[in-house]
C-alpha cells in the first residue's frame, strides 16, 4: 500500500489528468488508468458525451427551428416531421429539446461548479480552522433561511437592467441565473465537508503531517480535500439535477429567459399539462434530465474509484 | 423470526385491503367546492379577491343581486327601486331601498336598516382600507328611515345608482358583530372577520384560512326548505389543472372555479363523463396596452411618461404601425386553441353586456398579413438595413412585450411574436408572476402600471353591468406617472381632450338608450386611436358534476349567487 | 460540552437577530406588492388606502419595530400568560389628580396618552396608589372602582378620546368586560388578518405528518438501502438502487405527484386527490382513511429524500469499508454483521447525521411542490401563499421560525458529532 500522504497530493493535481501519455506511471495517469477500468463510468462518459454532442451539433442535423409555429400539427404524436411530437402550438419537441439541452446543460453544470466550489471550500475553511468555524457556519446558517423566492426577486429588481446592458440580454440573464442558482445552493455541501473535516482531521496522517511542520495550506489540499470529495461527488449529481429544474421555476418570476426560450426544465414544466394528450412531450425532457444527471452520478462513482489510494493497485 | 414475518405481511394486507377500498362516493347532502385560490378571509370588506368574496357570499348578502342574464333581482330588498316606482329621485341623487319583511340573521336577530347604515359607515372610516370603497363613491350620507327603509343620499346626480349594498362586492353586515371593528380595530377583529353572522343559506362551522371553510345549512334561513346541502366544503389550493381534472375525472368535487386550461385539454378531461365545463361571458376582455409614451431606459427618470406630447413612443404612435400589429394578429386562433369556450374574438374594449357592443370594428377579426406589410410598405416604414426588422425613421421596429405569467398568456405571446416576425416586427417577451406585475410598489420596473416596455398585455373590465366608470378609466388626469406614484388607470397614457368631453356627457346621461350609444361612441374611439388592440373577449369557466343540478353560471355576480337552490340529483 | 453548548446556544440570539434583519431587509425590498392579486376593477386610489391600512406604506424601521415587539415580546408573553397564568403586562401610572378632575381639555391629551399606553399592553392603572385593572368593551376603556362601577373612557368618533366619570347611568354587564391584556396587539398576516401564530399552529400537524412521515420513511428505508448498497458495490441491486434514486431526484416532484394522481386517483381510482384537513381520527376506519389520503403525498415526498440519503449513506459506507480499523475488526474475527452493521456504519454516519439535520427544519417548512399538488395545505402552502400574495408579515414570521430550526438543527449535529466520533472534540 502507497503511503497516504503521496497519493493525495496527486488528487490536488486533476490538470495533469489530462496527460495519460505512455511516459512514466504519473500519479494522475494511474488515476485515469482505474477510472478506464470502471465500466459503467466509461459507458457514462460515453453516454454524456453523446448528450453534449447531441445538443451542440443537433442543429446542424435538425434543422426545425425550435421556435416555428404551426398550428395545423398541434400535439402531434411521433411522426416522421416530428420524431419527438409537438406542442400545444405546434412546435417540434426534438428541436426545443436539442435547443433546450444547450441552455440547461450549461446552467446545470456551472451552476453546480460553483456550488460545488464555494461549498467545499466554506466547510474545509469552517472544519479546519477553529476560529473561523464560527463565523462561517453563522453564515451558512443565514443563506440557509434566506427565503429564496423573495429573494429571487429583489435580486430581479436590483441586477436584471444592468446584466442586460452589460452582458446583451442572454448572456446577461444566463451570468445572473447561474450565480443566483450556485450561490442558493452551496449550503448543504459546506456543512457535509465541514462534518468530514472534523473527523479527518483528528486522523493519524493529518496529525503525522502536522507533527513534520507541514503547511495548513498543504495538509488542506494533500490530506484533507482528497478525503472529503466523496460526499462532494455525492452532492454534484444532486446539485445539477436541481439547478436544471430551479431555472425552470427562474423564469415563473420573470428571472429567466424569455417565456419562449426552450430549456428542459422548462420544456417538463409546460408539458405537464398534457400528460395524458402528449406524453412525448414530457417523456423526452424528463428522460434527457434523468440520463445526464445520472451519467454524472455513474462518473462521479467511477471518479471516487479512481482517486481512491486504497483501490489502486 | 418466520412467524413475525407471517404477521408483518398479514397486517400489511389487511391494511392494504382497507386503504385500497375505493375512495367512497359523494355523499349526498354534502357539497365540495374546490377553488384553487383559496379563501384567506369571509370579510369581503377587507379582502376584495374574488375567491373571498365568493367564500363570503353564500353567508353574507347584498339587497339585490345580479342574476345570470345580468339583472337585478332583490335579495334582502323587498324589490328593485327605480325613477318609476319612485325607489329613485327624480333628481337621480338618492334611493331608498325597503328591507322585506322578517328576515332575521343566522342567529336569530332581525335585520334592520341599522344595518344597512352601519355597512356604509364600516367601509367608510377612513382607517378602515375598505376594498369596496369605491362601490360608495359619492356616497353623501345613508339614512335609516325606519325599521326597514334606509336612503342612500349622493353627492351628485347618479345615473347607476345602483352601486352601494349590491352584489358581492356590497353585502350587508350586523351591526351588533361588527360594532368594536370599526376603522383601525377592523384587521384585529379576526373572530369576526373569520366567521360573520349573515342572512345567507349558511353560516360557517370551520375556517381554516387559505385552506378550507366547512358551512352548515342556517337554520335561520329565510326560504323554507332550503338550502338542500345541509354541508358545503370549499376546499382551496392546488391549481386549476388538478382542480378540473377533481371535478370531470374523479367525480371527488361537485364545482371548480375559475378554470382556464386549454381546450384539448378540457374535451379529453370532460370525455370522463363525470362533469362539464361551463361557462359565462363578463366584461373582461384581454387586450394589449399599447404605450404611448417611451420606455427606453436611456431617458432614465423620464422613462415611460407622459410629458404632454413630448416623449412619444418612437413608432408606436404611428397609425401605420399599430394599425399593422393588429392586422397581423389571428384572434380567431387564439381564442380557439387556447381559449376554447373560455373566449370568442373580439375587437372591442367593451364587448359586454352584450347591448353595448359595437360591431363598428369587426374589420379586424380576420388576419390579414399581407394587409399589414402593405399598410407599413405605404408608409415608408421597410427594412432598410437588411436585417429583417423595419425601421421608422430609424428605429427598428423591435418591441419588448410583457405580461403576467401565466400558461395561456404564455402561449399568446410566442404566437403574437410568430405573427409579427412575419410583417418585420422583432419581439422581445418577457413574463413576471401576477403578484408583482399587478402589484404597485413604485420601486419595481415591472409593475403594469409603470409600463417598462413597449407593448403589454391584460384583462381588464369591470363588476356590474354599468360601463360608466369603467370608460372613465383613460382621462388625462388618471396618467400613470411619478405624480400619482404610477397609481393610475390610465395605463396606456393617453390625453385626447374629444374623449374626455365624452366622459363629462356620460356622466350627465341617465337615459339607458343614450347611455349605449353614448359608451359604443367611446369604445369605438378607444379602439381606433391605437392605444388598445383587444384581443379575446373572456368568460369565466367553471365545471360541475353532472349530478349537481340547480347550477346557473353567472358572470355578473358571485357563482354561488344562487346556492340555496342547488340539489343532487337521485 | 456544556460549556460549548451554553456558548452555543447564545450566540444563537445575535445570529437570529441578524439573519431576521437581512430577510426583513429582503422582503422589504421584494416588489411584491399585498394587493396586486385582487382584481384590477379595484381602483389603484382604493388599493393605495388599503396599503395604507395594513401598514404597507409605513417606513421600515416602523415596520421592523413592530415585527420585535408584536412577534418577539407580545406573542411569547400572550403564551406565556395563557399557560401559566402570570401577568407580565407593565403598569401605567396616572397622578391621581389626573384621573379625579373634571373638563375637556386636560382630558384629552392625557387620556389619549393613555389609549396609546393601552395598545403597548398596559392593562392596570394606579388611582390612589391603588392598582385598578382596565377592562374594554366594544370600544369602550373602563376603569372600576371598589365597587365595581365603571370609570368611564369612552374614544369618540373623531378618534381621539374623551373621558368622563361616570358612576352613576353607566351600566356595563360584567360578562362583556374583558381584561385588557387580551387586547395585547399581536402580528397579524396581511392577507389573513389574523395572528399569524395562530395560522402556523393550525398547520402543523398535517406538514408534521405528511412531511415528517415521509421523512421517517425515507430514513429507515434509505439507510439499509445505502448499506446494502455500499457493502455490495456494483452488484446488481446497487446498479437499480442507483438508477431508481436518480430518477427520484431528477424527475421533479410537480411531474411524480401529477403521474401518481393520473394513475391512483384517475385510472384505479384508489386515493383521493385532494388531502382533506378537517379530517379527524377517531376509529380504524377514519385511520384508514387517514392514511389512503396520505399515500400519495408521503410516497412523492419520501422518494426524494430516499434518494437524498441512500445515495450519501452508500458513498460515506464505501469510504469507511475499506479503512484499516474494518480489517482489524475483521480480522479480529468479529462477526461481518456487526463489523458492518457497528463499526463501519457508526463512523459513515456524519455526512447522513448532517443530512438530516439539515432536512429536519425542511419537515416544518413542509415540501411546497406536494402540498400544493396533494392540496395538503399546511405550512409549506402557507409559504408560498404568502410570497405570492406579498404578505410580509407571515413570510418574515415563517422565515424566522425555520431560521430558528435551522440554528438550532445544527446545533444538534454538532453535538451528535462529537457522539459519533469521540475524537471530535469542541473547545
Amino acid at each position: 500500500m502507497k503511503p497516504l500522504f503521496r497519493t493525495s497530493r496527486s488528487l490536488t493535481r486533476p490538470e495533469e489528468s489530462g496527460e495519460f501519455s505512455a511516459s512514466p506511471r504519473t500519479l494522475s495517469g494511474d488515476a485515469w488508468r482505474q477510472f478506464r477500468k470502471h465500466k459503467l463510468a466509461m459507458g457514462s462518459m460515453g453516454v454524456l458525451l453523446l448528450v453534449v454532442l447531441l445538443v451542440l451539433a443537433g442543429p446542424l442535423i435538425w434543422h426545425t427551428d425550435p421556435e416555428y409555429i404551426d398550428i395545423i400539427a398541434a400535439y402531434s404524436g411521433m411522426t416522421a416531421e416530428h420524431p419527438f411530437g409537438t406542442d400545444n402550438l405546434g412546435r417540434d419537441t426534438l428541436a426545443r429539446t436539442i435547443w433546450g439541452g444547450r441552455v440547461s446543460l450549461a446552467i446545470g453544470l456551472t451552476a453546480m461548479i460553483i456550488a460545488m466550489s464555494v461549498g467545499t471550500l466554506v466547510g474545509c475553511v469552517a472544519g479546519y480552522f477553529r476560529r473561523l468555524d464560527g463565523l462561517l457556519m453563522r453564515i451558512t446558517d443565514m443563506f440557509l433561511s434566506l427565503p429564496t423566492l423573495p429573494l429571487l426577486l429583489v435580486i430581479t429588481l436590483l441586477f436584471r437592467e444592468p446584466l442586460r446592458k452589460a452582458f446583451g440580454p442572454e448572456v446577461g440573464i444566463f451570468v445572473l441565473i447561474v450565480v443566483v442558482i450556485g450561490m442558493l445552493g452551496w449550503m448543504p455541501t459546506a456543512r457535509l465537508v465541514r462534518g468530514e473535516v472534523l473527523t479527518i482531521k483528528e486522523r493519524e496522517f493529518v496529525s503525522a503531517a502536522l507533527s513534520i511542520g507541514s503547511d495548513d495550506r498543504v495538509i488542506l489540499r494533500s490530506h484533507i480535500l482528497p478525503n472529503v470529495l466523496s460526499p462532494v461527488i455525492v452532492a454534484a449529481s444532486f446539485s445539477m439535477a436541481g439547478a436544471i429544474i430551479t431555472e425552470s421555476a427562474l423564469s415563473f418570476l420573470g428571472l429567466g429567459f424569455p417565456p419562449d426560450f426552450p430549456t428542459w426544465g422548462r420544456l417538463l414544466f409546460d408539458g405537464k399539462d398534457y400528460l395524458t394528450l402528449t406524453p412525448a412531450l414530457v417523456f423526452w425532457p424528463g428522460l434527457m434530465i434523468s440520463l445526464t444527471v445520472l451519467c454524472i452520478n455513474f462518473i462521479g462513482d467511477g471518479l471516487r474509484d479512481a482517486l481512491d489510494p486504497q483501490l489502486r493497485k | 423470526m418466520l412467524k413475525s414475518r407471517i404477521g408483518v405481511a398479514a397486517l400489511l394486507f389487511l391494511l392494504l385491503t382497507g386503504v385500497l377500498a375505493p375512495v367512497s362516493a359523494q355523499m349526498d347532502d354534502e357539497l365540495t367546492l374546490l377553488y384553487w385560490q383559496s379563501a384567506s378571509i369571509l370579510n369581503p370588506y377587507l379582502s376584495g379577491g374574488t375567491k373571498d368574496l365568493h367564500a363570503a357570499s353564500v353567508i353574507l348578502e347584498p339587497l339585490a343581486r345580479y342574476n345570470e342574464n345580468g339583472a337585478l333581482v332583490p335579495y334582502l330588498a323587498e324589490g328593485i327601486p327605480t325613477v318609476a316606482n319612485g325607489g329613485i329621485s327624480e333628481d337621480l341623487t338618492s334611493i331608498t331601498w325597503t328591507l322585506g319583511e322578517g328576515i332575521v340573521w343566522s342567529d336569530g336577530s332581525p335585520l334592520t336598516s341599522a344595518d344597512v347604515v352601519f355597512t356604509w359607515e364600516y367601509c367608510t372610516h377612513p382607517e378602515m382600507g375598505c376594498s369596496g370603497l369605491s362601490h360608495f363613491a359619492d356616497v353623501e350620507s345613508v339614512e335609516a328611515l325606519d325599521e326597514r327603509t334606509v336612503t342612500v343620499h349622493f353627492s351628485v346626480a347618479k345615473p347607476f345608482p345602483y352601486g352601494p349594498f349590491v352584489a358581492q362586492v356590497s353585502p350587508i353586515i350586523q351591526a351588533a358583530q361588527f360594532a368594536d371593528c370599526l376603522g383601525a380595530n377592523a384587521p384585529i377583529c379576526t373572530e369576526q372577520n373569520f366567521g360573520p353572522i349573515g342572512t345567507g343559506p349558511y353560516v360557517v362551522e370551520e375556517f381554516r384560512a387559505n385552506d378550507v371553510v366547512v358551512y352548515s345549512a342556517n337554520p335561520n334561513y329565510r326560504e323554507a326548505g332550503k338550502p338542500y346541502f345541509q354541508r358545503v366544503v370549499l376546499k382551496g389550493g392546488g391549481d386549476a389543472e388538478s382542480a378540473a381534472r377533481a371535478v370531470l375525472e374523479t367525480g371527488e368535487a361537485d364545482y371548480a372555479w375559475n378554470l382556464q386550461i386549454e381546450p384539448a385539454v378540457q374535451g379529453n378531461m370532460e370525455a370522463a363523463g363525470f362533469g362539464k365545463v361551463v361557462s359565462a361571458f363578463d366584461p373582461g376582455v384581454e387586450r394589449l396596452i399599447l404605450n404611448q409614451t417611451n420606455p427606453d431606459p436611456d431617458l432614465g427618470e423620464n422613462r415611460s411618461v407622459y410629458m404632454g406630447g413630448d416623449n412619444a413612443h418612437p413608432f408606436l404612435t404611428h397609425d401605420a404601425v399599430w394599425m399593422a400589429l393588429s392586422k397581423a394578429i389571428d384572434r380567431q386562433l387564439i381564442a380557439l386553441v387556447l381559449y376554447g369556450s373560455g373566449g370568442v374574438p373580439t375587437c372591442n374594449i367593451l364587448a359586454r353586456p352584450i347591448i353595448y357592443a359595437s360591431t363598428a370594428n369587426d374589420a379586424c377579426l380576420p388576419q390579414d398579413i399581407p394587409g399589414a406589410n402593405a399598410l407599413l410598405d405605404e408608409a415608408g416604414i421597410v427594412d432598410s438595413d437588411g436585417d429583417g426588422v423595419r425601421e421608422l425613421d430609424g428605429v427598428p421596429l423591435r418591441i419588448l412585450y410583457q405580461t403576467s405569467t401565466n400558461a395561456v398568456r404564455q402561449s399568446t405571446q410566442a404566437l403574437i411574436k410568430h405573427w409579427w416576425s412575419r410583417i418585420g416586427v422583432e419581439t422581445e417577451l418577457r413574463n413576471i408572476s401576477a403578484g408583482v406585475f399587478f402589484g404597485g410598489d413604485p420601486a419595481s420596473p415591472d409593475t403594469y402600471g409603470k409600463f417598462y416596455a413597449d407593448i403589454e398585455m391584460y384583462t381588464n373590465g369591470f363588476s356590474g353591468t354599468d360601463p360608466e366608470s369603467y370608460l372613465g378609466s383613460w382621462v388625462c388626469s388618471e396618467i400613470n406617472g411619478p405624480d400619482n406614484n404610477w397609481l393610475g388607470n390610465n395605463v396606456p397614457r393617453w390625453c385626447n381632450a374629444d374623449y374626455e368631453a365624452l366622459v363629462e356627457q356620460m356622466a350627465q346621461t341617465s337615459d339607458t338608450e343614450e347611455r349605449i350609444d353614448l359608451a359604443m361612441h367611446m369604445n369605438d374611439m378607444l379602439v381606433n386611436s391605437g392605444i388598445f388592440i383587444p384581443l379575446v373577449d373572456r368568460a369565466k369557466v367553471s365545471a360541475h358534476a353532472n349530478s349537481l343540478e340547480g347550477f346557473l353560471i353567472n358572470a355578473w355576480d358571485t357563482e354561488l349567487w344562487n346556492i340555496a337552490d342547488w340539489t343532487r340529483a337521485s | 460540552m456544556g460549556q460549548y453548548l451554553i456558548r452555543r446556544l447564545l450566540v444563537s440570539i445575535p445570529t437570529l437577530l441578524v439573519i431576521s434583519l437581512v430577510v426583513f431587509t429582503i422582503l422589504e425590498l421584494s416588489p411584491a406588492d399585498p394587493v396586486g392579486n385582487l382584481p384590477l376593477t379595484i381602483p389603484p386610489a382604493v388599493r393605495e388606502q388599503i396599503r395604507d391600512a395594513m401598514g404597507v406604506n409605513d417606513p421600515f424601521l416602523v415596520k421592523f419595530a413592530k415585527w420585535l415587539r408584536q412577534f418577539m415580546i407580545n406573542e411569547p408573553l400572550n403564551i406565556i400568560e395563557e399557560t401559566t397564568g402570570l401577568n407580565f403586562a407593565p403598569r401605567l401610572s396616572l397622578a391621581p389628580d389626573d384621573l379625579i378632575a373634571r373638563g375637556e381639555e386636560g382630558f384629552d391629551s392625557l387620556a389619549f396618552e393613555l389609549v396609546e399606553e393601552v395598545e403597548s399592553a398596559a392593562h392596570s392603572v394606579l388611582v390612589d396608589g391603588q392598582a385598578r385593572e382596565l377592562f374594554r368593551s366594544e370600544r369602550q376603556f373602563f376603569l372600576l372602582d371598589d365597587n365595581s362601577a365603571p370609570l368611564f373612557l369612552n374614544e369618540t368618533a373623531n378618534g381621539t378620546v374623551g373621558r368622563e366619570l361616570s358612576n352613576d347611568n353607566v351600566d356595563v354587564p360584567e360578562g362583556e368586560l374583558l381584561p385588557l391584556h387580551e387586547s395585547r396587539l399581536r402580528y397579524l398576516s396581511w392577507q389573513t388578518r389574523s395572528p399569524i401564530i395562530d395560522l402556523v399552529i393550525e398547520r402543523t400537524p398535517q406538514t408534521l405528518w405528511v412531511v415528517g412521515l415521509s421523512y421517517l420513511a425515507a430514513i429507515f428505508v434509505a439507510v439499509p438501502i445505502g448499506v446494502i448498497q455500499a457493502y455490495r458495490q456494483y452488484s446488481n441491486f446497487d446498479r437499480f438502487s442507483t438508477v431508481f434514486a436518480t430518477i427520484g431526484f431528477s424527475v421533479p416532484t410537480f411531474f411524480i405527484g401529477l403521474l401518481f394522481i393520473y394513475i391512483f386517483s384517475v385510472q384505479l381510482g384508489w386515493f383521493p386527490s385532494i388531502y382533506d384537513t378537517t379530517h379527524v381520527v377517531t376509529d380504524l376506519d377514519s385511520f384508514l382513511f387517514q392514511l389512503r389520503q396520505s399515500i400519495m403525498p408521503v410516497t412523492v415526498l419520501a422518494l426524494f429524500y430516499m434518494a437524498l440519503l441512500s445515495r450519501h449513506t452508500r458513498s460515506s459506507m464505501l469510504e469507511n469499508l475499506k479503512l484499516d480499523y474494518v480489517r482489524t475488526a475483521r480480522s479480529k474475527g468479529i462477526a461481518e454483521r456487526r463489523v458492518v452493521g457497528h463499526h463501519a456504519l457508526r463512523n459513515s454516519l456524519i455526512p447522513v447525521v448532517t443530512l438530516i439535520a439539515l432536512g429536519i427544519p425542511g419537515v416544518f417548512q413542509g415540501a411546497i411542490i406536494t402540498e400544493q399538488i396533494f392540496r395538503v395545505n399546511g405550512l409549506g402552502q402557507l409559504l408560498i401563499i404568502a410570497i405570492q400574495g406579498g404578505d410580509l408579515p407571515t413570510v418574515q414570521t415563517l422565515t424566522f421560525i425555520f431560521a430558528v430550526l435551522n440554528v438550532f438543527f445544527n446545533i444538534v449535529a454538532d453535538v451528535l458529532y462529537a457522539v459519533l466520533d469521540p475524537r471530535i472534540r469542541y473547545t
